[in-house]
């Protein structure tokens, strides 16, 4: 029984509360017991609170019999990457850097947001150190391993996120993204991942990588549970200065309003260059589903793709250099050594680099809006260019592949969902990346979602 | 021609307030190639009156 609670999707399991069929005291028993089962080979946590999450399900419970149900995340277990704080944990980020830090005094705004909606914490998830790294591989507490081949990386830096939720241990899970960190993850654990738009989720209480491009957003099984988590987390903070006051609006709505009309551009430069061969078959094929189903499908050449990446890493080296420069002068020998690195490296940009990359950031989103979305509501690409790599890859050669896909729509700050599309012949997952508009996550969400509909890569589970 | 990237490298770091030992000052050495691929991208263009990014806007006929 309890197995089969924790492979309910979010939304499955929140009807099951709602109508009181299910208790959230039985959820989170059932993710606790799946958590003890798999994590000898999963690695996803690095702290369960099973205690606090127990006390919070009878709480759920008593609110719920007594009228006072608050939404579909009430009583429905969840994790958080061990980057966001919550409040009485200490926030390891997974580095020896941290080791000994004392229990976080307050959440984090999105933890406060899940506790407000009613949701569970079941605990804190594996990561990439400090979230610079895109496979995962790097973390004091043990790489998280992928749940469709333990001998793969999960892929990052929200490893943890990415393969609880593949592996069923919770319904959905927040990660960060900062050059591709849920969108990567959740391609290479065959999950659904959504960064939404730069500012729409409160980055307070989160350790950051790069305050120019940090991003917050829910990894789910379904594009309709990832839906309900960006829901109840999105929204403005006045105690972040890059939070955004634009109104989220209600992306349930239209979630199942199809694509009938929706106009796909498939680029038709620097996205497709240096795809592995199934990767590019399978994101071919899912772009025929999009049309089959009333889409258009046109070429459009995406202005400035090939200079994004220089810009990221002016500005992402430099921001996190900034921010780890004591503990690396204190305690350079306590990071990962590749960690240490890219942080190193990042002394090595000048101040005018910093500054023409955000000129340029400028510039792209200029062009973008006026060349690509004045003609397009959404870009269809690949998530990653390969299927999960091995786990004792060289993690530096890697990441540049990884995060070729992902890391220009952190500059621009559009919202992008990655979404199962198949498999390759050795049985690992891939994913398929639909951008959409500023502020459209709603578009990019329904795009998703007509598309999961219409196939049945989601439903597939790993054996473990 | 001669290499000086590794004194660059060092250099770098120093202003940076980072003082590496040498075999990380070699590796940063090894980086800067990279690098230098990057800030040359940035460098050649012409980014007219520009201003450094803020933060987004939605489009105005929205």
């Amino acid at each position: 029984m309890s197995g089969d609670l924790a492979g309910l999707t979010l939304a499955q399991a929140a009807e099951a509360v709602r109508e009181r069929r299910v208790s959230p005291v039985e959820l989170t028993d059932a993710c606790l017991e799946h958590i003890q089962a798999v994590e000898p080979r999963i690695n996803a946590f690095i702290a369960v609170t099973a205690e606090s999450a127990r006390e919070a399900a009878r709480q759920a419970a008593d609110e719920i019999a007594g009228g006072n149900y608050r939404g579909p995340l009430h009583g429905i277990p969840l994790a958080l990457k061990d980057i966001i704080d919550v409040q009485g944990v200490p926030t390891t980020a997974a580095s020896k850097v941290r080791a000994g830090a004392l229990p976080a005094t307050r959440d984090g705004a999105v933890t406060e947001r899940l506790d407000g909606a009613g949701a569970i914490v079941l605990g804190k998830l594996n990561l990439h150190e400090f979230a610079f790294g895109a496979t995962g591989a790097r973390s004091a507490f043990g790489p998280a391993r992928n749940p469709w081949g333990t001998d793969r990386a999960t892929g990052g830096s929200s490893s943890g996120s990415g393969a609880s939720v593949a592996a069923g241990e919770c319904f959905a899970a927040i990660g960060t993204d900062t050059g591709g960190s849920i969108r990567i993850p959740a391609s290479l654990c065959g999950v659904v991942g959504l960064k939404p738009t730069f500012g729409r989720v409160s980055r307070r209480g989160v350790v950051p990588l790069s305050w120019s491009l940090d991003h917050l957003g829910p990894l789910a099984r379904t594009v309709e549970d990832a839906a309900i988590v960006y829901q109840a987390v999105a929204g403005h903070d006045p105690e972040d200065a890059s939070s955004s006051d634009q109104p989220v609006g209600d992306v349930m709505a239209g979630l199942r309003d199809g694509v009938k009309g929706l106009r796909i551009g498939l680029p038709d430069n620097f996205f497709f260059d240096a795809l592995d061969a199934d990767v590019e078959a399978a994101v071919g094929e899912a772009i025929q589903v999009l049309e089959g189903l009333g889409s258009t499908v046109g070429p459009v050449t995406l202005p400035l793709a090939d200079e994004l990446p220089a810009a990221v890493n002016a500005i992402m080296l430099p921001e996190a250099l900034a921010y780890h420069h004591r503990t690396l002068k204190e305690r350079a020998d306590d990071y990962d050594p590749d960690v240490r690195y890219r942080l190193e490296l990042g002394a090595t940009f000048l101040a005018v680099h910093y500054v023409q990359a955000q000129r340029l950031r400028e510039v792209a989103v200029g062009a973008w809006r006026s060349e690509v979305f004045d003609r397009f509501d959404i870009i269809a690409t690949a998530t990653t260019q390969t299927p999960a790599p091995p786990l004792d890859a060289s993690d530096l050669g890697v990441t540049l592949g990884l995060i070729r896909l992902t890391n220009p729509i952190n500059l621009l700050g559009l919202p992008a969902v990655s979404v199962p599309c198949g498999f390759t012949s050795q049985g690992l997952p891939i994913g398929f990346q639909l951008i959409g508009p500023w502020f459209r996550e709603d578009v990019v969400l329904r795009a998703a979602h007509a598309y999961e509909q219409a196939t049945e890569w989601h439903a597939k589970r790993p054996r473990l | 021609m001669p290499d000086d990237s590794q004194q660059d490298a060092a250099a770098l770091a120093r202003l940076a307030g980072l003082d590496l030992p040498s075999e990380r000052r070699l590796a940063l050495q090894l980086g800067l190639v990279t690098v230098r691929t990057a800030v040359h991208v940035l460098m050649e263009r012409d980014y007219g009156e520009a201003e450094p990014a803020d933060r987004f806007r939605p489009r105005p006929d929205r």
